[in-house]
């Protein structure tokens, strides 16, 4: 019968698009991954769409191996998530069957409504689970959720840095080929082009987050596995792609993910010589007692022209019964011009005191050059440097002093000008002010 | 690696179930040997040694019965002191190779091409191994040649076509796209000016006519290189004297042993036991130091071909290394040199 031939020359077919259409009869793009004689069979019932008898005949044949059909099999054709813009089986781990790491009860079901014309906001959340049952009856769930949030910028001050930052800082790295966005292995912000803008002209971003639900006896929490850092730049774009289309605002070309997608050391890297994050003299072990430094660890994020970051945790711990680490210190440097405009109208496009009546936070200390604003728990700072308008911004403390928490920030904002060859924006710096450094003056064309 | 194409349906057998025809058809090696379709071809297939403690490896070598020769390997870079990191460092790294741009780490010349294999497939290799790249050699180099840029272009389509054909054997969707057109004019050798030796600003030597001693240099074009090289005076692929700025930290790795343990230790001045910003060493033939700089490590070196020019060295290091440190923003940094 159809046999091993028909599959392998249906698997050297090339792998369908994210975002295609359904296509008659089309090639279960993952088959490649898939092993062993079950995927096989899958996978010629998934690609015959019409083959009923064919089908039914592998599956009585597969009967006896148990509950291997997902909701989905067999005779409709591949499924689609978040208004459309995500296709089973289309790349990106959480869209294949990788994405369920038990093998009963699996579902992957999606909610949420596409932006439009008139309402150019959009949310959708992916939901997959499935579970596993152990001879001693015990019974491991899960529960992975992506959500899709397409949209401006929130609106209060504080909570637009925190937004912003928390996608900028730690292991996110900036998308490949001039994309202005971030991503990570679990979340990522794309800014959409001007076209998308609102009508009082804010930039529109796409934001994706994934969350792993713990279970409810586990130590710690977890992490989602949605297939890297490529899968959710993927994502990312294609969500953007299908929510520009719904909201009108779609150009001649579809965005695309080209290039490979840089990747990060595997671990948080320590520090034991030099500053922190390599950030030269930033020392934020000094200012702890010394069983919470030992605990510290430093995640160096990307560092190039257009983004820097620097995030400091406590480490859990499980003696104290801490289910996750404790942030201590995000500083985040970007420069890349779409996501600095998501923080216009905050601290930076006019006098940081008319500014900051109306946002939450108040005017900067002295001596910081260009504009900004400050709460409890963030700062802002925008200043021309190198030619460019730069957004340095700091959010979240729970652990230590403000003025230590302050004084890194300057530290570090001073450590990132120097390096992009502009002067010192904080206070404090050698030079800060009138004499500012010779390699700062030199390059620093804006001069805000 | 499976890269020859004389007989597609030999290699099906090897590839698993996936059909394979091999990296490349019968149309890359002809363009590859500028339309000559006589191509013979051998390769060792890609495989681990015993503990896999090297990573993977393969290489295959195609053959034109008129002597012109094509080799390509897969390997991890060598990081070990007097490995194949030197040899390689010297032809893959040389001044006239282009980076490849487009946020890949890789370089091209008329006769080296080089590509790491991309991080988002194999994953970041650790801090103490080197990454792992498909590099190939077309031959002998002529240094004072201008690079030829179609045969260079056809090295890089090559080597990204061996790459990518072995992210599709791991089963890493995204190839990496054709580089060709975004690649820089290659390197021409320049007329230095007195006090900016391989075009460093303020770099110079005192008094005496450099001309006479060293040939005109060669200096690595393209923006955004992995390394900055300088070299003049090559014979057998090897510089006779070489500046150069290892930028990416990822090639760090390549002389993170020899920067503990190379000669009389250098350090930076006001270091001690609070801060550590690098290390290196100073002998008669080679300068070396290791910074930490907010990019991660950067390593400068001065080296040349034997001894005789240590006091040359001894100048030039200090100068060079805080020169290109302010340039890469990893500046002020002052060293300290052992006594003379």
């Amino acid at each position: 019968m159809t046999g091993e031939n028909s599959v392998d020359r249906l698997v050297d077919r090339p792998v369908d698009g994210l975002v295609d259409g359904l296509v008659d009869g089309s090639v279960d793009g993952s088959a490649d991954r898939l092993v062993g004689p079950l995927a096989r069979v899958r996978r010629v019932v998934r690609t015959r769409r019409g083959g009923a008898a064919t089908g039914l005949v592998v599956a009585l044949l597969a009967g006896g191996i148990g509950t291997w059909a997902t909701d989905t099999w067999p005779f409709e054709g591949r499924d689609h998530y978040c208004w459309g813009a995500w296709q089973q089986d289309s790349g990106p781990g959480v869209l294949g069957d990788e994405a369920f790491s038990g093998d009963d009860g699996r579902s992957r079901t999606s909610t949420g409504s596409a932006p439009t014309a008139g309402t150019p906001r959009g949310e959708c959340r992916l939901t997959v689970s499935s579970r596993d049952r152990y001879s001693d009856g015990d019974e491991k769930r899960q529960r992975t959720t992506v959500t899709v949030k397409y949209g401006p910028a929130p609106g209060p001050t504080a909570d637009r840095v925190r937004w912003l930052g928390g996608y900028l800082g730690d292991r996110a790295m900036p998308l490949p080929d001039g994309l202005p966005g971030v991503a990570d292995g679990h979340h990522g912000l794309l800014v959409l082009p001007e076209r998308c803008d609102t009508r009082d002209g804010r930039p529109t971003a796409v934001t994706l987050n994934g969350q792993e639900r713990a279970d409810a006896d586990a130590a710690l929490s977890g992490v989602p596995d949605l297939g890297g850092s490529r899968a959710v730049a993927e994502l990312l774009v294609a969500a953007a792609n299908k929510g520009m289309e719904s909201a009108g605002c779609a150009g001649p070309e579809p965005l695309l993910v080209s290039g490979p997608v840089p990747t990060l050391p595997e671990r948080a890297e320590t520090f034991a010589e030099g500053g922190a994050c390599r950030i030269p003299g930033l020392d934020i072990e000094g200012g702890l007692d010394k069983e919470t430094a030992l605990r510290v660890q430093y995640q160096v994020g990307a560092v190039n022209k257009d983004l820097q970051s620097c995030s400091v945790r406590v480490g859990r711990s499980l003696r104290l019964g801490e289910r996750s680490d404790q942030q201590l210190f995000d500083a985040v440097m970007v420069r890349e011009p779409r996501l600095t405009a998501l923080l216009d109208g905050v601290g930076g496009e006019k006098p940081s005191g008319k500014e900051a009546g109306k946002s939450s936070g108040k005017p900067l200390g002295k001596g910081w050059r260009g504009t900004g604003v400050s709460g409890e728990d963030f700062a802002l700072v925008r200043a021309g440097c190198a030619g460019r308008s730069a957004a340095f911004l700091t959010f979240g403390t729970s652990v230590g002093s403000s003025a230590a928490h302050s004084g890194h920030f300057a530290t570090f904002s001073n450590a990132v000008a120097r390096r992009l060859g502009c002067a010192p924006v904080a206070p404090g710096a050698p030079g800060a002010s009138g004499a500012p450094s010779t390699a700062g003056t030199a390059k620093d064309g804006s001069g805000q | 690696m499976a890269l020859a194409a004389a007989h597609p349906r030999a290699l099906a057998a090897r590839g698993g179930r996936r059909r394979r025809r091999g990296a490349f058809n019968e149309d890359d090696v002809a363009d590859l040997f500028h339309g000559k379709r006589d191509i013979k071809s051998s390769e060792v297939g890609v495989s681990y040694d015993r503990v896999a403690s090297e990573g993977p490896a393969g290489s295959c070598e195609l053959l034109s019965p008129r002597g012109h020769r094509v080799r390509a390997r897969l390997h991890q870079l060598d990081v070990r002191f007097a490995g194949a990191g030197d040899k390689w460092a010297d032809e893959f790294l040389s001044a006239r190779m282009t980076p490849l741009g487009g946020g890949l780490l890789g370089m091209v010349s008329d006769t080296r091409a080089w590509l790491a294999v991309p991080e988002g497939c194999v994953g970041r290799s650790s801090d103490d191994d080197g990454p792992l790249v498909l590099d190939m050699e077309a031959g002998w180099t002529t240094y004072d040649d201008v690079v030829d840029t179609g045969e260079r272009a056809r090295l890089a389509r090559a080597v990204v076509k061996l790459v990518n054909d072995y992210m599709a054997e791991r089963g890493c969707e995204s190839p990496v796209a054709d580089p060709t057109a975004r690649l820089a004019a290659p390197a021409r050798f320049t007329d230095e000016k007195r006090n900016a030796i391989c075009g460093v600003e303020g770099l110079g030597l005192p008094g005496r006519d450099r001309k006479s001693r060293y040939d005109r240099p060669l200096v690595t074009a393209g923006t955004a290189a992995p390394v900055r090289t300088c070299d003049r005076d090559v014979l057998f692929g090897h510089p006779r004297l070489r500046l150069m700025t290892v930028e990416d930290p990822r090639l760090a790795v390549l002389y993170k042993g020899l920067s503990y343990d190379g000669g009389r230790p250098v350090t930076a001045a006001g270091d001690g036991r609070a801060q550590v910003r690098g290390r290196g060493f100073l002998r008669d033939d080679m300068g070396l130091f290791q910074a930490s700089c907010q990019t991660g490590d950067v390593t400068f070196l001065v080296r040349a071909a034997d001894g005789r020019r240590a006091a040359d060295i001894r100048r030039l290091l200090p100068q060079y290394v805080a020169l290109e440190a302010d340039r890469l923003g990893c500046g002020p940094l002052r060293l300290s040199l052992p006594p003379a």
